[in-house]
């Protein structure tokens, strides 16, 4: 990194980035959970 | 009980005096890896016991290749310990614990402790059924020497000859946490990748958390696996060549890398990629970075070649299993052609991840965290290379170190993702991301605004919550053996497959070689000389002998006083009742024959 720090819309953009990647994760947990893939019959 | 807890101490005792020995021969290395000042000395002293495992596994592998005994293993061990008087550590500045570097040790810790139970399990186990398969052998042999009925032995195995030398000396409890303490070299050359790469000091510590909060690295450590050594050995050997780089730094280098093919096979795609980012990266002009390059190669080639050479000149392939075009050029009889092409298409099934199509590379980092089922991943990476990773890649662009280390990191994915998709393999990679995203998660948390900053914490504690609730849930049956002896008989109970007929054998002196019908047998356990017809993957030991049935009439040219039988799910006993040799024991899915003329009954 340089002494300037990050640039502004990195910084701006990356905390929706880090909740977006949250969701996906809270997403696929409970997707691929045994009772969400029992209700769905696989 | 108390032969429990002996037994216990003693591995501890035997992988600490190993340790202490890889110390000492690292010391050897030690000018070269601290003269240019810019490593760290958490991540200096990790080198430096990295460099002593590596040369240690080698020495004792050279020596093993004359004679291999308890006294030679404790010879070598002692001289490697003896050096730590001729090298002491310089190193001055020993770091504070942070709440990110606890969180890691702790992690350690519990594996330092699981890693001292017995090791059980079936034959798809890998540790049962090659990785620790070697030393007793050879102990009984006096050579290391690959065992022709599990072709998978005849791998390099720097990291298992250290960990035979320590459990000859002691017994199968310490292979588990030497592995446990390169892990803990493996945290601190992330920490220090993640400095080195501008993140300052919370950027390294979060690296070494969540490196050690990570299901798919940390599933293995404590298990006598090879995988994180390797990446130990690789992450070593890049870390050094992507920096100002010298002829002795080249050298240097090149002998991680050697270690790295020392210790598993896809060192050697890795040795190439290491010398091409030498040649893509490196400042000076085109001959120079050459010459480094060619450097780094040719000592990776000394230090990581004898076992391919070993190899060459016993089995008559450096490369065995060999892959089938290989066989072509350099056929072998212990390994036929239809086994390297079965072996393959194994290999290949298995790796197949969630496919091998460019979309599929694409959406790799999405299943990679969301869909860690599909790589034989034991619970994926988290979700923090994902979520912070990007954003050090953004904030980091324009360095030219930091494109390097990205540059590794791809390349050795993309490989990974077209040759095996098994999530350990990917092990070097992984601590690459560690160390961008611990640049990228302290970027966030020192710049951005307290709104802002929770879903960082959020990311973060995911992660890391799901790494020590992964070690406590699935080391617990491990971690209650260590403490409780009747855990321990339960453990060895339900976990080693024909635990009384294994018994049986091994208690009787008349036991003197045993012929094992069903490949599929977990042969770790039986502490006697063992051969068979075929091996589990196709492997043929006895040129004549091609089958069981071929066996039968084989027995004493065999010299076996033992017939083991096993009916391997239900698919029947293959040792005919009519053949060689009465019945001396019997259970549900084994029979266990006596060829001898007056051996004694049960």
């Amino acid at each position: 990194m340089n002494n300037q720090g990050p640039p502004n819309w990195i910084l701006r953009l990356a905390p929706w980035w880090v909740m977006a990647v949250i969701v996906g994760y809270a997403v696929f947990t409970v997707l691929g959970s045994r009772t969400v893939q029992r209700l769905l019959g696989k | 009980m108390s032969a429990h807890f002996a037994q216990t101490a003693w591995a501890a005792a035997a992988v600490l005096f190993v340790a202490i020995s890889a110390w000492g021969v690292g010391g050897v290395f030690q000018e070269w890896l601290c003269e240019d000042g810019d490593l760290l000395d958490s991540e200096a002293a990790a080198l430096r016991f990295l460099a002593g495992v590596g040369a240690l596994g080698l020495a004792g592998f050279l020596v093993g290749q004359i004679y291999f005994s308890r006294w030679t293993c404790a010879a070598v061990l002692l001289a490697g310990a003896l050096l730590n008087f001729r090298f002491p550590w310089r190193g001055r500045r020993w770091t504070t614990l942070s709440p990110a570097l606890l969180f890691a040790a702790a992690i350690v810790g519990l594996l330092l402790i699981s890693g001292l139970a017995l090791p059980v399990g079936d034959v798809d186990a890998d540790e049962i059924s090659y990785h620790l398969l070697g030393p007793p052998i050879w102990l009984r042999e006096h050579r290391i020497a690959p065992v022709l009925e599990e072709a998978l032995t005849a791998f390099p195995e720097t990291i298992e000859v250290l960990s035979g030398m320590a459990s000859v000396l002691s017994n199968d409890r310490a292979p588990g946490p030497l592995g446990v303490l390169i892990f803990a070299a493996f945290l601190l050359q992330a920490r220090g990748l993640a400095r080195r790469l501008g993140g300052g000091r919370l950027a390294g510590d979060l690296a070494a958390a969540f490196l050690a909060g990570m299901p798919a690295v940390t599933s293995t450590v404590d298990q006598c696996f090879v995988d994180v050594p390797y990446a130990a050995f690789i992450l070593a050997a890049a870390r050094l060549s992507l920096e100002k780089l010298h002829p002795r730094r080249a050298m240097l280098a090149g002998v991680f890398a050697g270690f790295a093919a020392g210790t598993k096979y896809f060192g050697l795609p890795a040795i190439v990629f290491i010398a091409l980012l030498i040649v893509i990266f490196q400042a000076g002009k085109i001959g120079t970075r050459l010459r480094h390059a060619v450097i780094f190669t040719v000592l990776s080639a000394v230090a990581g070649g004898a076992w391919y050479v070993r190899n060459w000149i016993v089995l008559g392939d450096p490369l065995y299993p060999p892959p089938p075009t290989v066989w072509h050029w350099l056929p072998t009889p212990t390994f036929s052609l239809e086994a390297c092409i079965a072996l393959k298409e194994r290999i290949t099934l298995r790796g197949m991840g969630f496919g091998k199509g460019f979309a599929d590379l694409l959406l790799l980092p999405f299943r990679l965290t969301y869909w860690t089922a599909f790589f034989h991943g034991g619970g994926g990476m988290g979700i923090t290379p994902l979520a912070f990773g990007p954003v050090a890649l953004a904030l980091l662009w324009k360095n030219r170190a930091a494109r390097a280390w990205a540059a590794l990191g791809a390349i050795l994915t993309v490989f990974w993702f077209y040759s095996d998709q098994e999530f350990r393999f990917l092990d070097p990679a992984v601590a690459i991301f560690a160390a961008f995203a611990g640049v990228g998660a302290a970027a966030l948390l020192r710049q951005g605004t307290r709104l802002s900053r929770w879903p960082v914490f959020v990311a973060i504690g995911l992660s890391l919550v799901l790494g020590i609730a992964h070690v406590l849930s699935s080391r617990a049956p491990r971690l209650l053996a260590v403490f409780s002896p009747a855990r321990a008989e339960v453990r060895i109970r339900e976990g080693v497959p024909h635990y009384e007929a294994f018994a049986f054998l091994n208690s009787r002196p008349e036991v003197r070689k045993v012929f094992v019908c069903q490949p599929y047998t977990t042969v770790y356990f039986l502490k006697k000389p063992y051969t068979v017809a075929i091996g589990r993957l196709g492997e043929q030991p006895h040129a004549s002998i091609g089958s069981v049935n071929d066996a039968v009439a084989s027995v004493r040219e065999l010299g076996v006083t033992h017939v083991f039988d096993l009916s391997f799910y239900n698919s029947g006993f293959q040792w005919p009742t009519s053949g060689a040799g009465r019945l001396v024991y019997e259970e549900k899915d084994v029979r266990i024959y006596a060829c001898d003329a007056g051996e004694n009954t049960p």
